[in-house]
Protein backbone atom coordinates (compact mmCIF):
# COMPACT_ATOMS: atom_id res chain seq x y z
CA UNK A 1 0.00 0.00 0.00
CA UNK A 2 0.89 3.53 -0.81
CA UNK A 3 0.22 5.86 1.65
CA UNK A 4 -0.11 9.38 0.74
CA UNK A 5 -0.51 12.37 3.13
CA UNK A 6 1.26 15.99 3.15
CA UNK A 7 1.05 15.66 7.19
CA UNK A 8 3.29 13.27 8.08
CA UNK A 9 1.99 12.66 11.59
CA UNK A 10 -1.09 11.26 9.96
CA UNK A 11 0.97 8.92 7.80
CA UNK A 12 3.30 7.70 9.92
CA UNK A 13 -0.50 6.68 11.73
CA UNK A 14 -2.02 4.90 8.28
CA UNK A 15 1.08 3.02 7.70
CA UNK A 16 1.39 2.05 11.21
CA UNK A 17 -2.43 0.57 11.63
CA UNK A 18 -2.43 -0.73 8.52
CA UNK A 19 0.57 -3.20 9.20
CA UNK A 20 -0.93 -3.76 12.67
CA UNK A 21 -3.48 -5.01 10.03
CA UNK A 22 -1.33 -7.24 8.21
CA UNK A 23 -0.84 -4.71 5.47
CA UNK A 24 3.00 -3.71 3.91
CA UNK A 25 2.58 0.21 3.58
CA UNK A 26 4.70 3.17 3.07
CA UNK A 27 4.03 6.84 2.69
CA UNK A 28 4.97 9.75 1.05
CA UNK A 29 4.44 13.16 2.12
CA UNK A 30 4.63 14.73 -2.02
CA UNK A 31 1.79 13.87 -3.62
CA UNK A 32 4.28 14.32 -7.40
CA UNK A 33 6.61 11.90 -5.52
CA UNK A 34 3.78 9.70 -5.08
CA UNK A 35 3.02 9.94 -8.17
CA UNK A 36 6.20 9.12 -9.73
CA UNK A 37 6.70 6.27 -7.17
CA UNK A 38 3.90 4.46 -8.74
CA UNK A 39 4.74 4.65 -11.94
CA UNK A 40 8.12 3.02 -10.68
CA UNK A 41 7.06 0.39 -8.35
CA UNK A 42 4.41 -2.24 -7.96
CA UNK A 43 1.18 -1.37 -5.25
CA UNK A 44 -1.62 -3.55 -4.58
CA UNK A 45 -3.43 0.10 -3.74
CA UNK A 46 -2.99 4.06 -2.87
CA UNK A 47 -4.50 5.85 -0.21
CA UNK A 48 -4.20 9.14 -0.38
CA UNK A 49 -5.93 12.10 1.60
CA UNK A 50 -7.37 14.82 -0.25
CA UNK A 51 -6.04 18.33 0.91
CA UNK A 52 -2.93 18.65 0.39
CA UNK A 53 -0.55 21.08 -0.71
CA UNK A 54 1.27 21.44 -4.75
CA UNK A 55 -1.54 18.67 -5.87
CA UNK A 56 -5.04 17.52 -3.83
CA UNK A 57 -6.07 14.10 -3.97
CA UNK A 58 -8.38 14.16 -6.60
CA UNK A 59 -6.19 15.53 -9.23
CA UNK A 60 -3.46 13.12 -7.81
CA UNK A 61 -6.42 10.00 -7.72
CA UNK A 62 -7.33 11.01 -11.48
CA UNK A 63 -3.01 11.31 -12.08
CA UNK A 64 -2.77 7.49 -11.40
CA UNK A 65 -5.95 6.43 -12.64
CA UNK A 66 -4.99 7.61 -15.78
CA UNK A 67 -1.00 6.69 -15.59
CA UNK A 68 -1.91 3.16 -14.03
CA UNK A 69 -5.62 2.16 -14.64
CA UNK A 70 -5.40 -0.69 -12.91
CA UNK A 71 -4.60 0.39 -9.54
CA UNK A 72 -6.90 1.31 -7.52
CA UNK A 73 -6.96 4.63 -5.05
CA UNK A 74 -9.09 5.34 -1.64
CA UNK A 75 -9.80 8.45 -0.89
CA UNK A 76 -9.26 10.06 2.53
CA UNK A 77 -11.13 13.18 3.69
CA UNK A 78 -12.02 15.55 6.50
CA UNK A 79 -14.82 16.78 5.01
CA UNK A 80 -17.65 14.27 4.12
CA UNK A 81 -19.32 16.25 1.35
CA UNK A 82 -21.73 14.97 -1.33
CA UNK A 83 -19.50 17.39 -4.16
CA UNK A 84 -16.06 15.53 -3.34
CA UNK A 85 -18.01 12.47 -2.60
CA UNK A 86 -19.13 12.59 -6.25
CA UNK A 87 -15.91 14.04 -8.16
CA UNK A 88 -13.93 11.23 -6.59
CA UNK A 89 -16.25 8.36 -7.70
CA UNK A 90 -16.19 10.21 -11.20
CA UNK A 91 -12.73 9.82 -11.43
CA UNK A 92 -13.15 6.04 -10.77
CA UNK A 93 -11.87 6.25 -7.01
CA UNK A 94 -12.03 3.50 -5.89
CA UNK A 95 -13.89 4.22 -2.27
CA UNK A 96 -13.92 7.45 -0.33
CA UNK A 97 -13.69 7.26 3.32
CA UNK A 98 -13.41 10.42 6.07
CA UNK A 99 -11.60 11.09 9.07
CA UNK A 100 -10.39 10.22 11.37
CA UNK A 101 -11.07 6.61 9.37
CA UNK A 102 -12.68 3.46 11.08
CA UNK A 103 -9.72 2.13 10.70
CA UNK A 104 -11.07 -1.88 10.21
CA UNK A 105 -13.20 -0.23 7.74
CA UNK A 106 -10.80 1.40 5.71
CA UNK A 107 -8.58 -1.66 6.07
CA UNK A 108 -11.57 -4.07 4.75
CA UNK A 109 -11.94 -1.32 2.25
CA UNK A 110 -7.88 -1.40 1.13
CA UNK A 111 -7.84 -4.97 1.32
CA UNK A 112 -10.85 -4.91 -1.24
CA UNK A 113 -9.03 -2.17 -3.68
CA UNK A 114 -6.01 -4.62 -3.88
CA UNK A 115 -8.06 -7.51 -4.08
CA UNK A 116 -9.72 -5.51 -7.11
CA UNK A 117 -5.94 -4.35 -8.25
CA UNK A 118 -5.04 -7.81 -8.55
CA UNK A 119 -7.40 -8.82 -10.74
CA UNK A 120 -7.24 -5.76 -13.07
CA UNK A 121 -3.40 -6.80 -13.07
CA UNK A 122 -4.39 -10.25 -14.05
CA UNK A 123 -6.19 -8.81 -16.65
CA UNK A 124 -3.77 -6.53 -18.20
CA UNK A 125 -1.28 -9.36 -18.26
CA UNK A 126 -3.43 -11.44 -20.19
CA UNK A 127 -4.27 -8.96 -22.95
CA UNK A 128 -0.21 -8.20 -22.65
CA UNK A 129 0.60 -12.06 -23.13
CA UNK A 130 3.21 -13.01 -25.40
CA UNK A 131 1.82 -15.37 -28.28
CA UNK A 132 2.64 -18.91 -26.71
CA UNK A 133 2.16 -17.90 -22.88
CA UNK A 134 -1.40 -19.08 -23.37
CA UNK A 135 -0.84 -21.37 -26.51
CA UNK A 136 -3.19 -23.94 -26.75
CA UNK A 137 -2.85 -27.51 -26.85
CA UNK A 138 -5.17 -28.53 -30.10
CA UNK A 139 -7.04 -25.97 -29.49
CA UNK A 140 -7.81 -26.64 -25.57
CA UNK A 141 -6.90 -22.94 -23.58
CA UNK A 142 -6.62 -23.65 -20.10
CA UNK A 143 -3.96 -22.87 -17.20
CA UNK A 144 -5.98 -24.45 -14.35
CA UNK A 145 -4.73 -27.48 -12.27
CA UNK A 146 -7.96 -29.53 -13.76
CA UNK A 147 -7.19 -28.48 -17.17
CA UNK A 148 -3.35 -29.15 -16.80
CA UNK A 149 -4.24 -32.43 -16.01
CA UNK A 150 -7.05 -32.81 -18.90
CA UNK A 151 -4.04 -32.02 -21.08
CA UNK A 152 -1.38 -34.29 -19.63
CA UNK A 153 -3.98 -37.13 -19.73
CA UNK A 154 -5.21 -36.14 -23.51
CA UNK A 155 -1.61 -35.83 -24.55
CA UNK A 156 -1.01 -39.91 -23.25
CA UNK A 157 -4.32 -41.27 -24.30
CA UNK A 158 -4.26 -40.39 -27.65
CA UNK A 159 -1.18 -42.56 -28.79
CA UNK A 160 -3.25 -45.43 -27.44
CA UNK A 161 -5.86 -46.79 -29.86
CA UNK A 162 -8.28 -47.44 -26.84
CA UNK A 163 -11.99 -46.17 -26.53
CA UNK A 164 -12.56 -43.23 -25.07
CA UNK A 165 -15.50 -42.04 -23.15
CA UNK A 166 -15.10 -38.03 -22.94
CA UNK A 167 -17.69 -36.92 -19.30
CA UNK A 168 -18.83 -33.35 -18.80
CA UNK A 169 -21.39 -30.79 -18.64
CA UNK A 170 -22.74 -29.16 -21.64
CA UNK A 171 -20.61 -26.86 -23.40
CA UNK A 172 -17.32 -27.82 -21.79
CA UNK A 173 -15.82 -28.67 -24.56
CA UNK A 174 -15.78 -32.51 -24.80
CA UNK A 175 -15.96 -32.35 -29.12
CA UNK A 176 -12.53 -30.30 -28.59
CA UNK A 177 -10.77 -32.72 -26.49
CA UNK A 178 -11.88 -35.78 -28.94
CA UNK A 179 -10.49 -33.79 -31.80
CA UNK A 180 -7.05 -32.98 -29.80
CA UNK A 181 -7.14 -36.57 -29.31
CA UNK A 182 -7.06 -37.43 -32.85
CA UNK A 183 -4.80 -34.69 -33.89
CA UNK A 184 -2.28 -36.50 -31.44
CA UNK A 185 -2.87 -39.97 -32.48
CA UNK A 186 -1.22 -41.88 -35.40
CA UNK A 187 -4.59 -41.31 -36.88
CA UNK A 188 -4.22 -37.64 -37.77
CA UNK A 189 -3.90 -38.12 -41.24
CA UNK A 190 -7.25 -39.58 -41.52
CA UNK A 191 -10.82 -38.27 -41.24
CA UNK A 192 -12.41 -37.24 -37.88
CA UNK A 193 -16.21 -37.47 -38.31
CA UNK A 194 -18.00 -36.11 -35.21
CA UNK A 195 -22.22 -37.34 -34.61
CA UNK A 196 -24.36 -36.03 -32.05
CA UNK A 197 -26.83 -39.15 -30.85
CA UNK A 198 -29.30 -36.72 -30.00
CA UNK A 199 -29.57 -34.77 -33.19
CA UNK A 200 -30.44 -37.63 -35.71
CA UNK A 201 -33.77 -39.15 -35.40
CA UNK A 202 -33.73 -42.68 -34.23
CA UNK A 203 -34.62 -44.03 -37.52
CA UNK A 204 -32.10 -42.81 -39.52
CA UNK A 205 -29.16 -43.40 -36.98
CA UNK A 206 -28.37 -46.58 -38.15
CA UNK A 207 -27.95 -45.69 -41.81
CA UNK A 208 -25.76 -42.72 -40.57
CA UNK A 209 -23.65 -44.78 -38.76
CA UNK A 210 -23.48 -48.09 -40.82
CA UNK A 211 -24.93 -46.74 -44.42
CA UNK A 212 -27.23 -48.57 -46.41
CA UNK A 213 -27.31 -50.43 -49.68
CA UNK A 214 -29.73 -49.06 -52.56
CA UNK A 215 -33.19 -49.74 -52.16
CA UNK A 216 -32.99 -50.49 -48.11
CA UNK A 217 -35.47 -47.99 -47.38
CA UNK A 218 -38.15 -45.77 -49.52
CA UNK A 219 -35.63 -42.63 -49.95
CA UNK A 220 -32.55 -44.84 -50.24
CA UNK A 221 -31.68 -44.05 -53.87
CA UNK A 222 -28.26 -45.12 -54.13
CA UNK A 223 -25.51 -47.08 -51.83
CA UNK A 224 -23.88 -44.29 -49.06
CA UNK A 225 -21.66 -45.48 -46.85
CA UNK A 226 -22.15 -44.57 -43.04
CA UNK A 227 -19.82 -42.83 -40.52
CA UNK A 228 -17.70 -45.77 -39.96
CA UNK A 229 -16.40 -46.29 -43.29
CA UNK A 230 -16.26 -42.81 -43.94
CA UNK A 231 -13.79 -42.30 -40.99
CA UNK A 232 -11.56 -45.28 -42.20
CA UNK A 233 -8.46 -45.12 -40.75
CA UNK A 234 -9.56 -42.69 -38.69
CA UNK A 235 -11.85 -40.96 -35.63
CA UNK A 236 -15.56 -41.42 -34.96
CA UNK A 237 -16.51 -38.94 -32.33
CA UNK A 238 -20.53 -39.59 -31.09
CA UNK A 239 -21.23 -37.20 -28.64
CA UNK A 240 -24.63 -37.59 -26.15
CA UNK A 241 -24.22 -41.33 -26.72
CA UNK A 242 -26.42 -41.83 -23.89
CA UNK A 243 -29.18 -41.27 -26.20
CA UNK A 244 -28.55 -43.95 -28.57
CA UNK A 245 -31.36 -46.41 -28.66
CA UNK A 246 -31.16 -49.67 -26.99
CA UNK A 247 -32.09 -51.45 -29.66
CA UNK A 248 -28.75 -49.58 -31.73
CA UNK A 249 -26.71 -50.10 -28.84
CA UNK A 250 -25.73 -54.07 -29.39
CA UNK A 251 -24.86 -52.94 -33.31
CA UNK A 252 -22.52 -50.70 -32.50
CA UNK A 253 -21.24 -53.30 -29.63
CA UNK A 254 -20.57 -55.74 -32.48
CA UNK A 255 -19.32 -53.33 -34.72
CA UNK A 256 -16.39 -52.51 -31.98
CA UNK A 257 -15.51 -56.03 -31.03
CA UNK A 258 -15.95 -57.70 -34.65
CA UNK A 259 -14.24 -54.28 -36.26
CA UNK A 260 -16.88 -55.04 -39.19
CA UNK A 261 -20.43 -53.69 -39.68
CA UNK A 262 -22.93 -54.17 -42.09
CA UNK A 263 -24.97 -51.52 -44.05
CA UNK A 264 -28.94 -51.53 -43.42
CA UNK A 265 -30.56 -53.40 -46.29
CA UNK A 266 -26.98 -55.28 -46.76
CA UNK A 267 -26.25 -59.13 -46.38
CA UNK A 268 -22.52 -58.28 -46.20
CA UNK A 269 -20.23 -57.55 -43.54
CA UNK A 270 -17.50 -54.76 -44.09
CA UNK A 271 -14.82 -54.15 -42.31
CA UNK A 272 -13.76 -51.03 -40.53
CA UNK A 273 -10.55 -49.54 -39.15
CA UNK A 274 -11.83 -46.28 -36.85
CA UNK A 275 -11.29 -45.53 -33.01
CA UNK A 276 -14.24 -44.74 -31.54
CA UNK A 277 -14.24 -41.39 -29.18
CA UNK A 278 -17.62 -40.72 -27.47
CA UNK A 279 -18.92 -38.28 -25.24
CA UNK A 280 -22.19 -37.84 -22.52
CA UNK A 281 -22.89 -35.16 -20.03
CA UNK A 282 -25.35 -37.47 -17.85
CA UNK A 283 -24.14 -40.53 -16.00
CA UNK A 284 -24.02 -43.56 -18.18
CA UNK A 285 -23.13 -45.97 -15.12
CA UNK A 286 -26.71 -44.61 -13.68
CA UNK A 287 -28.20 -45.46 -16.88
CA UNK A 288 -26.92 -48.90 -16.97
CA UNK A 289 -27.63 -49.47 -13.30
CA UNK A 290 -31.34 -47.83 -14.56
CA UNK A 291 -30.78 -50.44 -17.23
CA UNK A 292 -30.96 -47.66 -20.04
CA UNK A 293 -27.43 -48.75 -21.44
CA UNK A 294 -26.06 -51.79 -22.12
CA UNK A 295 -23.50 -52.81 -19.85
CA UNK A 296 -21.20 -54.13 -22.22
CA UNK A 297 -21.31 -51.29 -24.59
CA UNK A 298 -20.67 -49.21 -21.63
CA UNK A 299 -17.69 -51.19 -20.61
CA UNK A 300 -16.59 -51.56 -23.98
CA UNK A 301 -16.83 -47.37 -24.58
CA UNK A 302 -14.94 -46.69 -21.11
CA UNK A 303 -12.02 -48.15 -21.51
CA UNK A 304 -10.30 -44.67 -20.73
CA UNK A 305 -12.34 -42.49 -19.32
CA UNK A 306 -12.05 -38.68 -19.65
CA UNK A 307 -13.51 -35.54 -17.23
CA UNK A 308 -13.93 -32.56 -18.72
CA UNK A 309 -14.25 -29.73 -15.45
CA UNK A 310 -16.44 -27.47 -15.76
CA UNK A 311 -16.01 -23.76 -16.08
CA UNK A 312 -16.69 -22.81 -12.77
CA UNK A 313 -14.14 -25.10 -11.52
CA UNK A 314 -11.49 -23.77 -13.55
CA UNK A 315 -10.58 -20.74 -11.60
CA UNK A 316 -9.31 -17.97 -13.65
CA UNK A 317 -9.41 -19.97 -16.71
CA UNK A 318 -12.46 -17.94 -17.60
CA UNK A 319 -10.73 -14.90 -18.29
CA UNK A 320 -8.02 -16.38 -20.68
CA UNK A 321 -10.85 -18.17 -22.30
CA UNK A 322 -12.43 -15.12 -22.44
CA UNK A 323 -9.30 -12.71 -23.92
CA UNK A 324 -8.91 -16.01 -26.79
CA UNK A 325 -12.91 -15.22 -27.68
CA UNK A 326 -12.17 -11.49 -27.34
CA UNK A 327 -9.09 -11.56 -30.27
CA UNK A 328 -10.89 -14.35 -31.75
CA UNK A 329 -14.79 -12.33 -32.55
CA UNK A 330 -12.81 -8.70 -32.87
CA UNK A 331 -10.48 -10.06 -35.52
CA UNK A 332 -13.28 -11.82 -37.43
CA UNK A 333 -15.64 -9.00 -36.91
CA UNK A 334 -12.88 -6.22 -37.16
CA UNK A 335 -13.91 -4.31 -33.80
CA UNK A 336 -11.14 -2.11 -32.40
CA UNK A 337 -11.93 -4.50 -28.57
CA UNK A 338 -8.34 -5.66 -26.74
CA UNK A 339 -9.71 -6.88 -23.20
CA UNK A 340 -11.93 -6.46 -20.35
CA UNK A 341 -12.41 -3.89 -17.93
CA UNK A 342 -11.51 -5.58 -14.22
CA UNK A 343 -15.44 -4.81 -13.29
CA UNK A 344 -16.34 -6.99 -15.97
CA UNK A 345 -13.86 -9.10 -15.20
CA UNK A 346 -14.86 -9.89 -11.67
CA UNK A 347 -18.64 -10.56 -12.96
CA UNK A 348 -16.67 -12.99 -15.32
CA UNK A 349 -15.00 -14.36 -12.87
CA UNK A 350 -17.55 -14.88 -10.41
CA UNK A 351 -20.58 -16.31 -12.76
CA UNK A 352 -21.50 -19.69 -12.75
CA UNK A 353 -21.43 -20.46 -16.31
CA UNK A 354 -24.01 -23.20 -16.48
CA UNK A 355 -23.19 -23.34 -20.26
CA UNK A 356 -19.76 -23.67 -19.54
CA UNK A 357 -17.49 -22.41 -22.35
CA UNK A 358 -19.98 -22.48 -24.87
CA UNK A 359 -21.92 -19.72 -23.05
CA UNK A 360 -18.84 -17.90 -22.19
CA UNK A 361 -18.38 -17.99 -26.21
CA UNK A 362 -21.75 -16.25 -27.00
CA UNK A 363 -21.32 -13.92 -23.96
CA UNK A 364 -18.32 -12.69 -25.68
CA UNK A 365 -19.71 -12.85 -29.34
CA UNK A 366 -22.01 -10.46 -28.29
CA UNK A 367 -20.59 -8.15 -26.09
CA UNK A 368 -18.05 -7.88 -28.83
CA UNK A 369 -20.56 -6.79 -31.33
CA UNK A 370 -22.50 -4.27 -28.64
CA UNK A 371 -19.34 -2.60 -27.01
CA UNK A 372 -18.63 0.91 -27.56
CA UNK A 373 -14.88 0.81 -25.95
CA UNK A 374 -12.22 -0.93 -26.68
CA UNK A 375 -12.07 -3.00 -23.19
CA UNK A 376 -15.82 -4.87 -22.83
CA UNK A 377 -17.27 -3.20 -19.50
CA UNK A 378 -20.22 -4.98 -17.16
CA UNK A 379 -22.80 -3.14 -19.65
CA UNK A 380 -21.64 -4.90 -22.41
CA UNK A 381 -22.99 -8.21 -20.79
CA UNK A 382 -26.54 -10.02 -20.83
CA UNK A 383 -28.98 -8.90 -17.80
CA UNK A 384 -28.53 -12.50 -16.58
CA UNK A 385 -24.66 -11.89 -15.91
CA UNK A 386 -24.93 -8.20 -14.89
CA UNK A 387 -27.55 -8.93 -12.40
CA UNK A 388 -25.60 -11.90 -11.09
CA UNK A 389 -24.30 -10.88 -7.99
CA UNK A 390 -20.34 -10.42 -7.95
CA UNK A 391 -19.14 -11.67 -4.20
CA UNK A 392 -16.07 -9.47 -4.45
CA UNK A 393 -18.25 -6.81 -5.16
CA UNK A 394 -17.38 -3.72 -2.40
CA UNK A 395 -19.52 -4.73 0.56
CA UNK A 396 -21.23 -2.24 2.46
CA UNK A 397 -19.56 -1.19 6.02
CA UNK A 398 -21.91 -2.31 8.47
CA UNK A 399 -22.29 -0.67 11.93
CA UNK A 400 -19.93 -2.00 14.25
CA UNK A 401 -19.95 -5.81 14.81
CA UNK A 402 -23.91 -5.73 13.49
CA UNK A 403 -24.54 -8.96 11.30
CA UNK A 404 -26.97 -8.40 8.87
CA UNK A 405 -28.17 -10.65 6.13
CA UNK A 406 -27.03 -10.32 2.46
CA UNK A 407 -30.06 -8.56 1.00
CA UNK A 408 -29.65 -5.87 3.89
CA UNK A 409 -26.06 -5.33 3.09
CA UNK A 410 -26.70 -5.08 -0.56
CA UNK A 411 -30.04 -2.50 -0.04
CA UNK A 412 -27.59 -0.45 2.58
CA UNK A 413 -24.61 -0.55 0.39
CA UNK A 414 -26.98 0.59 -2.86
CA UNK A 415 -28.01 3.58 -0.21
CA UNK A 416 -24.90 4.51 0.33
CA UNK A 417 -24.23 4.74 -3.49
CA UNK A 418 -27.02 6.79 -4.29
CA UNK A 419 -26.43 8.86 -1.20
CA UNK A 420 -22.83 9.22 -2.53
CA UNK A 421 -24.07 9.64 -5.99
CA UNK A 422 -26.72 12.61 -4.98
CA UNK A 423 -28.99 10.23 -6.25
CA UNK A 424 -27.42 10.12 -9.49
CA UNK A 425 -28.76 6.52 -10.86
CA UNK A 426 -26.48 6.53 -14.21
CA UNK A 427 -23.92 7.02 -12.05
CA UNK A 428 -24.55 4.51 -8.79
CA UNK A 429 -25.24 2.10 -11.47
CA UNK A 430 -21.88 2.78 -13.33
CA UNK A 431 -20.50 2.16 -9.50
CA UNK A 432 -22.73 -0.42 -8.89
CA UNK A 433 -21.60 -2.33 -12.27
CA UNK A 434 -25.57 -3.12 -12.47
CA UNK A 435 -28.15 -2.13 -15.50
CA UNK A 436 -29.97 1.52 -14.22
CA UNK A 437 -33.28 -0.42 -14.85
CA UNK A 438 -32.35 -3.10 -12.16
CA UNK A 439 -31.68 0.10 -9.65
CA UNK A 440 -35.04 1.29 -10.81
CA UNK A 441 -36.79 -2.12 -10.07
CA UNK A 442 -35.17 -2.12 -6.66
CA UNK A 443 -37.75 -0.02 -5.02
CA UNK A 444 -35.70 1.52 -2.40
CA UNK A 445 -33.31 2.63 -4.21
CA UNK A 446 -36.27 5.15 -5.22
CA UNK A 447 -35.94 6.67 -1.77
CA UNK A 448 -34.42 9.63 -1.22
CA UNK A 449 -30.44 10.00 -0.54
CA UNK A 450 -29.87 10.14 2.95
CA UNK A 451 -27.19 12.63 2.51
CA UNK A 452 -25.58 12.90 5.93
CA UNK A 453 -24.43 9.31 5.92
CA UNK A 454 -21.84 9.29 3.07
CA UNK A 455 -20.15 6.44 3.73
CA UNK B 1 -16.36 35.28 13.95
CA UNK B 2 -15.22 32.79 16.59
CA UNK B 3 -18.02 31.84 18.88
CA UNK B 4 -17.34 31.65 23.08
CA UNK B 5 -17.19 27.70 22.64
CA UNK B 6 -14.06 28.20 20.51
CA UNK B 7 -12.33 29.88 22.97
CA UNK B 8 -11.65 27.07 25.02
CA UNK B 9 -8.22 26.14 25.18
CA UNK B 10 -7.31 22.56 24.16
CA UNK B 11 -7.17 19.63 27.22
CA UNK B 12 -3.70 20.23 29.02
CA UNK B 13 -3.27 17.09 29.69
CA UNK B 14 -3.88 13.52 28.68
CA UNK B 15 -7.31 12.86 27.91
CA UNK B 16 -8.52 10.44 30.27
CA UNK B 17 -9.66 7.55 27.84
CA UNK B 18 -9.77 8.46 24.64
CA UNK B 19 -9.92 5.65 21.89
CA UNK B 20 -6.01 5.85 21.11
CA UNK B 21 -5.07 3.00 19.62
CA UNK B 22 -2.39 0.90 20.05
CA UNK B 23 -0.71 3.04 17.15
CA UNK B 24 -1.52 6.07 17.91
CA UNK B 25 0.17 5.60 21.37
CA UNK B 26 3.21 4.26 20.49
CA UNK B 27 3.70 6.93 18.06
CA UNK B 28 3.00 9.85 20.15
CA UNK B 29 6.30 10.86 20.87
CA UNK B 30 6.90 11.23 17.61
CA UNK B 31 3.53 13.08 17.39
CA UNK B 32 4.52 15.68 19.31
CA UNK B 33 7.59 16.28 17.96
CA UNK B 34 5.66 17.19 14.11
CA UNK B 35 3.68 19.56 16.76
CA UNK B 36 6.51 20.95 18.09
CA UNK B 37 7.84 21.69 14.62
CA UNK B 38 4.84 22.77 13.45
CA UNK B 39 4.46 25.74 16.17
CA UNK B 40 8.13 26.63 14.86
CA UNK B 41 6.65 26.59 11.46
CA UNK B 42 3.50 28.74 12.16
CA UNK B 43 5.61 31.31 13.79
CA UNK B 44 7.68 32.16 11.45
CA UNK B 45 5.17 31.88 9.08
CA UNK B 46 3.14 34.70 10.29
CA UNK B 47 6.50 36.25 10.64
CA UNK B 48 6.61 36.02 6.88
CA UNK B 49 2.46 36.75 6.00
CA UNK B 50 2.55 33.45 4.91
CA UNK B 51 -0.94 32.46 5.94
CA UNK B 52 -1.23 29.98 3.51
CA UNK B 53 0.81 27.68 5.36
CA UNK B 54 -0.55 28.64 8.52
CA UNK B 55 -4.00 27.48 7.07
CA UNK B 56 -2.30 24.07 6.07
CA UNK B 57 -0.96 23.40 9.31
CA UNK B 58 -4.09 24.12 10.87
CA UNK B 59 -6.43 21.90 8.91
CA UNK B 60 -3.75 18.94 9.49
CA UNK B 61 -3.67 19.39 12.77
CA UNK B 62 -7.74 19.41 13.27
CA UNK B 63 -7.60 16.13 11.29
CA UNK B 64 -4.53 14.55 12.65
CA UNK B 65 -5.34 15.80 16.39
CA UNK B 66 -8.73 13.77 16.23
CA UNK B 67 -7.31 10.63 14.66
CA UNK B 68 -4.20 10.94 17.40
CA UNK B 69 -7.54 10.66 19.94
CA UNK B 70 -6.91 14.55 21.11
CA UNK B 71 -10.06 15.74 20.01
CA UNK B 72 -9.34 19.21 21.76
CA UNK B 73 -5.90 19.53 19.27
CA UNK B 74 -8.09 19.33 16.66
CA UNK B 75 -10.33 21.84 17.32
CA UNK B 76 -7.71 24.25 17.84
CA UNK B 77 -5.94 23.33 13.79
CA UNK B 78 -10.06 23.84 13.09
CA UNK B 79 -9.69 27.51 15.03
CA UNK B 80 -6.20 27.99 13.40
CA UNK B 81 -7.39 27.08 9.85
CA UNK B 82 -10.07 29.94 10.51
CA UNK B 83 -7.85 32.45 11.58
CA UNK B 84 -5.88 31.99 8.77
CA UNK B 85 -8.48 31.88 6.24
CA UNK B 86 -9.65 35.50 8.02
CA UNK B 87 -5.97 36.52 8.33
CA UNK B 88 -6.44 37.56 11.98
CA UNK B 89 -2.93 37.84 12.91
CA UNK B 90 -4.22 38.22 16.71
CA UNK B 91 -5.94 34.67 16.87
CA UNK B 92 -3.04 33.19 15.34
CA UNK B 93 -1.18 33.96 18.23
CA UNK B 94 -3.33 33.21 20.41
CA UNK B 95 -4.27 29.75 19.20
CA UNK B 96 -0.36 28.90 18.69
CA UNK B 97 0.02 29.79 22.19
CA UNK B 98 -2.25 27.35 23.19
CA UNK B 99 -0.64 25.16 21.12
CA UNK B 100 2.86 25.61 22.62
CA UNK B 101 0.87 25.25 26.13
CA UNK B 102 -0.19 21.88 24.76
CA UNK B 103 2.76 20.77 23.93
CA UNK B 104 4.38 21.34 27.03
CA UNK B 105 1.58 19.68 28.76
CA UNK B 106 1.41 16.87 26.78
CA UNK B 107 4.78 16.16 26.30
CA UNK B 108 5.36 16.39 30.25
CA UNK B 109 2.17 13.90 30.47
CA UNK B 110 4.28 11.66 28.68
CA UNK B 111 7.71 11.63 30.54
Amino acid sequence: MLVVDDDPSMGELLCAELAERGFEASAETEPAKALATVQAERFDAVLTDLHMEGMNGLELCERIVAARPELPVVLLTGHGTLDVAVAALRLRAFDFMTKPPDMDALAASLERAARHGRLADEVRELGEAAPGETEPFEGIIGASPPMRELVQLVGRVAAVDAAVLIRGESGTGKELVARALHERSKRRGAAFVALNCAAIPETMLEAELFGHVKGAFTDARSDRPGLFERARGGTIFLDEIAELHLALQPKLLRALQERAIRPVGSDREVEVDVRLVTATNTDLANAVEKRQFRADLFYRLNVIEIAVPALRERGRDVLLLAQHFIEHYARTMGREVVGLTPACAAKLTTYPWPGNVRELANVIERAVVLTRSTRLTVEDLPESLREHATPSAPPVAVDGEELVPLDEVERRYIRRVMAATGGNKTLAAQILGVDRRTLYRKDWAEKPPDSKRLL
Amino acid sequence: MISDDDEKPPSASMPAAPARSKAATALLPKFIGHRQRDATDIRSALDRGDYQTISRLGHNMRGNGASYGFPDLGALGERLETAAHQRNEEEIRKQLAALEDWITNVGSALT
